[in-house]
Parts: C-alpha cells; structure tokens; sequence
C-alpha cells in the first residue's frame, strides 16, 4: 500500500484520539470510583440501579413509619400494662372485701377511697399522650378521649404503611380497651347468628360476653366497662354491698382478660413490625449491594487500566513522533 | 530539416516538459494539507517520431496531460458514508444532550422528586395531626412541580438548541450549494477546451462531501461535466450554474411543535411559491436533528405529560375524597388539567394549597384529626399501576422512560463510532491513492531537476557543435 503523508498524519490523529478517548473515559472512572457514569454507559445496569434506588427511598420511608408505629403500639402496651396492674389492684381489693366475714363496712369505706384513686388512675392511663396525641382516641387525637368513664373518641385505626401493600394499625381505640367494644360490634353480631353458637373468632375484647348479663347497662354489648366495673365496685364498697363487690369482682376479672387480649393484640402487632424492620433493612441491604455490583468500579481495575492506558499513550506518542519526522528532504544536502 | 536544430528545439522542449513537472510538483507539495487535494501528475508521451531515410527518429517529449490521481468510486463511496457519519454523528450528540436531563447517576432526578414526594404522604399518614408533616407535603409537592417543569423545558430547550443547528447548517448548504454551482460553470467551461479542471473538481466533491454530512443529497454529472443536486426527495439545490436557497421559517404552533419549531422551505426561484421540504430530510446532521426534535423528544415528552397527569389525577381524584385539617371538604390538590396536553408543563400546585397547608387532606372523616386514610391511598398511588393501561406502575413507567434513553444513546453512541471508523477507513485509503508523499515529490523533484539540467546541457552541445559547424570554414 503507499502511504502518503496524510496516511501518516490520520494514523498518528486516530492512534492518539482512541488512546486519548480511552484515557478520559477511565479518568471518569477514577474520579467518581463509578462504572455508570451515566445510563447509557451500561442501560441494564442503569435501570435496575434506578429501579433499586426508588425501592430504597420508599423502604427507608417505610422503616422510618415502622419505627413510628413501633413507638405507639410500645407506648401503647406499656399503658395497658399499667393498666392492668391498677386492676389487678382493683381485683385484690374485691376480693379481700368480697367476704364479709373478713372484714366490716368501715373498713370497707376505707378502702373504697383506693378504689376511687384508681379509677383515677385508670382515667389518666385512658388519656395518655405521644407528643401532643393521645393515644386511645381513635381518629380523634387531639381531644381528651375519657371524660368521667365517656368515650369522646371514634373506632378509627390509624393504618400506618409499613411495607409495599402492607398497613398496620398503630392504635387500639379506647372504646374498644376501656368499654369492651368488639372489634367490629355489627360483624360479629351477624357472625355469631350464621355460625349459629358455633365456636367463632372474636375480637380481643368479645370474648367476654357471657358477662353481659353481668353488666346490663354496658351499651356495647360485650365485653367490659371497666370504668364502671370499677366505679360498681367503689359505690359497693361504700354502700357495704356484697354481692355488688361479688359481682363487681366477676366483671373485673372480665376485664383484666379483655386488657390481656388487648396487649396481645399490640403484642401481636409490635412483633409484626419488628419483623417488618427486619425485613426492611435486609432488603435495603440487598439493594445497596445490587446498587454497588452494578455502579461501583473495581478500583484495581481502574487503576490498572489506566496505568496501561498511559503506558499506550507514551507508546503512541513515541512512534508518532518518529513516523511523522523524518522526509527525504532530511537527508538531501 | 538540420538536425542540430532539431536537438536544439528537443532540448528546448524537455526543457519545458520538466519545468511543468517541477511546477506540477510544487502545487502537490504546496497543496499537501489542502483538504480534498488529490495530487497531480504530468502525463508525458514521446512525441512523434520523424522518418529519415530507413531510419525513424525520435523528437523527443510532450505533455499531453495534467490529470489527477483520484478513485472516483471510492469518492462517492466516501460521499455517502459521510452522509450516514453526520446522521449519525449529530444524533448521537443531540442524543447525550436529551440523556444528561434524566441522569440521575449524579445528581437528584424526577424519579427521587416523584419519591420524595409519596413519601411525604407516608410521613403525614404517620402524624396527620403535624403541620410539619403538611409543611414537608406541600414542599415536596412544589419540588416535584419545579422538577417536572425543569424535565420539560429542559427537553424544549434541546428543541430549540436543535433549531438553531438547523438555522446554520441550512446557511452553510446554502454557501456551498451556491459554491458547487459556481463550480460547474467553471469545469464546464475548461473542460469544453478538452482540459481537465483537477483543481476545481477537487474542491467539488470536497463539497459534495461535506453537504451530504449535512442532509440526504443524491446527485449526478452530466456530459458537459456539471453536476445536479437533490436534497431529500426532491428539493433541487443545485441545477447547472444555478442554486436554490433553503431558508427556515417557524411553524405555526398547531403544527404537532409545543412551541414555535421551525420548519426548512426551498424557494426554488424568484417566481415559484417557497416549498416546505422539512420532511423530505431524513438524512445527514439535519435529517438526525430533525429526527431527535420530532420524533425521539417529542415522544419523550409525551410519556412525561403522561406521567404528570396521571400523578394529579390520581392525587386530586383522591385528595377531594376526603376532609381536610378542618373538617371542610378537600380541595384538589394540583391545579385541574382537562388532558395530557404539556401537563408538566402545567402542573400547579392548587394556589389554596399552597397558602395553607390546612388545606391538606389527609383523612376521610370530617371530624379526626388522627384520621389517615388518604394519605395512606394516596402514598399507595406510587406502586399501583395507573399507566400503560394498568400495567405500569408511575415509578415502572418513569423508569422505562430513562431505560429507553440509555439504550437509545448506547447505540446511537456505538453506531456513530463505528460510521466514524467506516469514513476513517476510507479516508485512509483515499489518502493512500491520493494523498502528497514528500518523499515522492522530492524524488521526482530531483528526478525532474537532472532532465531539466541533462536538457540544458544538450541546449550548451548543440551550440557548441555549431560553433564546431561554423568554425569548418576557418580551419
């Protein structure tokens, strides 16, 4: 082939350009330590990188109202957890009173005040506040829930997004605790005459209902009031009435079972959270790891092939510089 | 005849002979980086030789040509490998321009915006009570406002940096397709005295080349050694010595453009009504702008339209569902958009909304301040799948979107290297068979340098051996 100057000066410009071009594109590496510099360095890697990074913005939003939900349904048992020590209280008192035999009506007045502090007692755990939310309202988080043994609160269940499709309710309504509401009042009721006394699942606060016709003026229908249970019990006390403090005794115990059922429920609930979390930040693992194996570099990598780029380069330039010298009219004197 | 003078007129043309070969090798050495240059040769033949007696002798030698020394198929196939290469080259440049909007390797993009934003409902859902929470709703709603605005003018400014590309490549065809046809006038005119034009047909199928980098052109040469240009299908630019102009022109906004794109028209003469030859230009740097401006951002900003109304729809549909801090029924949330229509350039935040975060909604019941049923459904917007006719997700959609980009400029970004490769090639070749070699030239320069002197020594023979002749008589 002949070989013209230009051919001389293309070669040299290719050979040099290529080696340049390869040189920056590694530089770029170097600099940001990446592989996808920009998504049409690698498309598959691009978008799954995307794909993975719009999953770990959600999930670490997710872990963020995990943590939240964690926090209420924490606070919340804690609460019942209290609560069910004042009515163990409550029980011990009935039970110590229940036998007249044991003890008189002075006495009895006596230790109704107890019984009365812990109706206070159970007023304020009914009222207890997050932040400025309280906590067994309902919907209803700003108002005070319990005013004299009263729900003010609703039946709503804060739904809080824990996962992709999956809620958790964060709150237990008061009504449900405190009054002995099922679940769902309606459902159940139409549940229980298809199954025709059959054996059914129930609310946590319904299993109880064989003491409605211990309490006839629980509006709810089953369950408890525990408000009034205890309220039954001072007004017995003070009244010297034993079957009332019998009877107040039978609810109470009723009740301490509904307040269980109620923290298993949040029990139940935490725990779900809990492997939620874990869940979680295993996934967000992943995705990082996925994010990494596609857009990281491998620095020896880079690092090595920049050196052999270099090493190209002087290559080239040397022999550039050789081919594009020397003419004929060097050598003519 | 007397046959010294016969040596002295044979001398007296050698002489000449390589004095034009020495000229012809200073143009090749001088026109050595003359882009298009093909070097030069003097042919030479003997001249006819005379009859003496038995004997037929020689009378030494002519030019009969000066021709270049050039492939004319290899030129055209370099002709219409540059015509892809520019095709190819300005795509994969416009390309890299509409890909850099939707990097996100770097920096934050409308996906984190579109993120950010259903995150934000996440959080209200876990503390409606919070103005904070609202706060963070109503900011990351106008952060992703302002970043599906910035998508789209971002994208129509490409539209319109296209535009100005293709008001000055039609300025430069103009130039050349006017240089082409002055051109012709010239070859047409040395060629009819039975020389070649070298020079001037270097420089026109340099030009032929660097106009068919810039839109599709077919060509051909007629007898009298002119050539006729087509653009596209059938826009003549060049017919004998005379040539049209392209000239650009804004379309009307009804015209499938979001703003006032423009489009190319080819006024043929001075009587004939201006033509639109806008789509007839599929090829070279034009035929790729257009092509990006028209078809591939066009498109691009469709699907972003898409993706913005149906994210104020779905949130609007649901957000009016419910009651807000208040108790008073929700309003919408972004401002209503009747269609796809440039809906991100559109997309508002409701001016209610944006005055008071109260407006907010993110319960059903009128009453319930903890209540957060349609912040929930409305972070359940971003995995539910609202496009595509329900089998795309946005977040699915949105990333589809960046997906097709990156393979898209992937290729275009290969092709254009390897068309880049295909020209480099044939230019190599091209230079092989036409390119100056110093070395060449000099050789024949002192090749053409001894004849020249051999000549002028025979020229010193001659009148010595007339001398010789004359002084006869003395002796």
């Amino acid at each position: 082939m002949r070989v013209s100057d230009k051919n001389n000066h293309y070669q040299v410009q290719s050979s040099l350009g290529g080696t340049r071009k390869k040189m920056a594109k590694l530089q770029e590496k170097a600099a940001t330590m990446k592989e996808i510099n920009k998504p049409s360095d690698d498309p598959v890697g691009a978008t799954r990188v995307l794909e993975a990074r719009t999953n770990m913005q959600a999930t670490e939003q997710w872990i963020r109202n995990a943590d939240q939900a964690k926090n209420f349904l924490d606070f919340s048992e804690r609460s019942l957890e209290d609560l069910s020590n004042v009515l163990i209280r409550a029980k011990e008192i009935a039970l110590s009173q229940s036998n007249s035999a044991t003890t008189n009506a002075v006495a009895r007045r006596a230790i109704a005040e107890e019984v009365s502090q812990i109706y206070e007692q159970m007023n304020s755990i009914a009222n207890r506040k997050i932040g400025d939310r309280f906590i067994f309202g309902g919907y209803q988080t700003m108002d005070r829930p319990f005013t004299d043994g009263k729900y003010q609160g609703d039946s709503g269940e804060m739904a809080i997004q824990i996962n992709n499709g999956t809620e958790i309710g964060m709150n237990l309504s008061g009504d449900v605790i405190f009054l002995g509401k099922s679940v769902d009042a309606e459902l159940e009721q139409e549940r229980q005459k298809d199954l025709d006394g059959a054996e059914e699942l129930r609310g946590p606060a319904s299993v109880q209902h064989n003491t409605k016709s211990l309490d006839d003026n629980n509006p709810y229908g089953y369950g408890v009031d525990l408000f009034r249970a205890v309220k039954r019990l001072e007004i017995s006390l003070r009244s010297d009435d034993t079957k009332g403090i019998q009877n107040s005794l039978d609810l109470i115990d009723s009740g301490i079972n509904q307040v269980v059922m109620s923290r298993a429920e949040l029990g139940s609930r935490l725990n779900a959270v809990n492997n939620n979390i874990e869940t979680l930040q295993k996934n967000h693992l992943d995705n990082k790891i996925l994010v990494s194996r596609f857009e990281d570099a491998d620095a020896f990598e880079v690092y090595s092939s920049l050196n052999q780029a270099e090493s190209n380069l002087q290559a080239a330039l040397q022999t550039s510089g050789r081919l594009i010298q020397p003419s004929l009219l060097d050598f003519l004197r | 005849m007397s046959k010294l003078n016969a040596i002295l007129g044979m001398g007296k043309r050698s002489m000449q002979t390589s004095q034009m070969g020495l000229q012809t090798v200073s143009h090749n050495i001088a026109n050595k980086n003359t882009e298009g240059y093909s070097r030069q040769r003097v042919e030479q033949t003997s001249s006819p030789p005379v009859g003496s007696g038995k004997t037929q002798i020689g009378t030494g030698a002519q030019v009969t040509a000066v021709r270049s020394i050039k492939n004319d198929f290899l030129e055209k196939q370099i002709q219409s490998e540059m015509e892809k290469s520019g095709f190819d080259q300005s795509r994969s440049e416009n390309l890299t321009r509409v890909e850099q909007v939707f990097n996100e390797q770097l920096n934050k993009g409308l996906n984190r915006f579109i993120g950010e934003f259903f995150n934000s409902f996440r959080e209200l859902a876990t503390s409606p009570e919070s103005a904070a929470s609202r706060t963070l709703v109503r900011e990351s709603g106008k952060a992703l406002v302002n970043d599906f605005k910035r998508v789209n003018n971002q994208l129509v400014d490409i539209q319109v940096d296209i535009d100005r590309q293709i008001e000055n490549e039609v300025q430069l065809i103009n130039a050349m397709s006017q240089e082409i046809a002055s051109l012709n006038e010239k070859i047409s005119i040395v060629e009819i005295q039975g020389r070649n034009a070298n020079d001037e047909r270097d420089r026109r199928d340099l030009l032929l080349k660097q106009l068919g980098e810039k839109v599709d052109i077919k060509y051909a040469e007629n007898e009298q050694g002119q050539v006729s240009i087509l653009a596209g299908n059938n826009a003549t630019l060049v017919s004998g010595f005379t040539s049209s102009e392209l000239y650009t022109q804004p379309t009307n906004k009804f015209e499938g453009h979001r703003y006032g794109a423009l489009k190319i028209v080819l006024k043929p003469s001075e009587t004939t009504a201006p033509v639109d030859v806008t789509n007839q230009f599929t090829g070279g740097r034009i035929g790729a702008a257009l092509e990006v401006r028209d078809d591939y951002i066009e498109g691009i900003l469709d699907n972003l339209d898409e993706v913005a109304f149906k994210v104020a729809n779905e949130v609007n549909s649901i957000h009016i569902e419910g009651n807000d801090r208040n108790g008073k029924p929700g309003v919408l949330f972004f401002d209503f958009l009747g269609s796809s229509n440039n809906a991100a350039a559109n997309l508002k935040l409701n001016e209610t909304i944006e005055n008071d975060t109260a407006k907010i909604v993110a319960g059903r019941s009128q009453n319930g301040p903890g209540d957060n049923r349609i912040a929930n459904a409305i972070a359940d917007i971003q995995n539910s799948k609202v496009l595509s006719n329900g089998t795309a997700s946005i977040d699915d959609f949105y990333t589809s979107i960046v997906g097709k980009v990156a393979v898209t400029v992937n290729k275009a970004n290969m092709t254009a290297e390897h068309q880049e490769g295909i020209v480099k090639q044939l230019k190599h070749i091209r230079e092989s068979i036409s390119g100056v070699s110093l070395d060449e030239e000099t050789t024949k320069m002192i090749e053409l340098q001894k004849s020249f002197d051999a000549s002028a020594r025979l020229i010193r023979t001659a009148d010595e051996m007339f001398d010789t002749v004359l002084n006869l008589k003395r002796m």
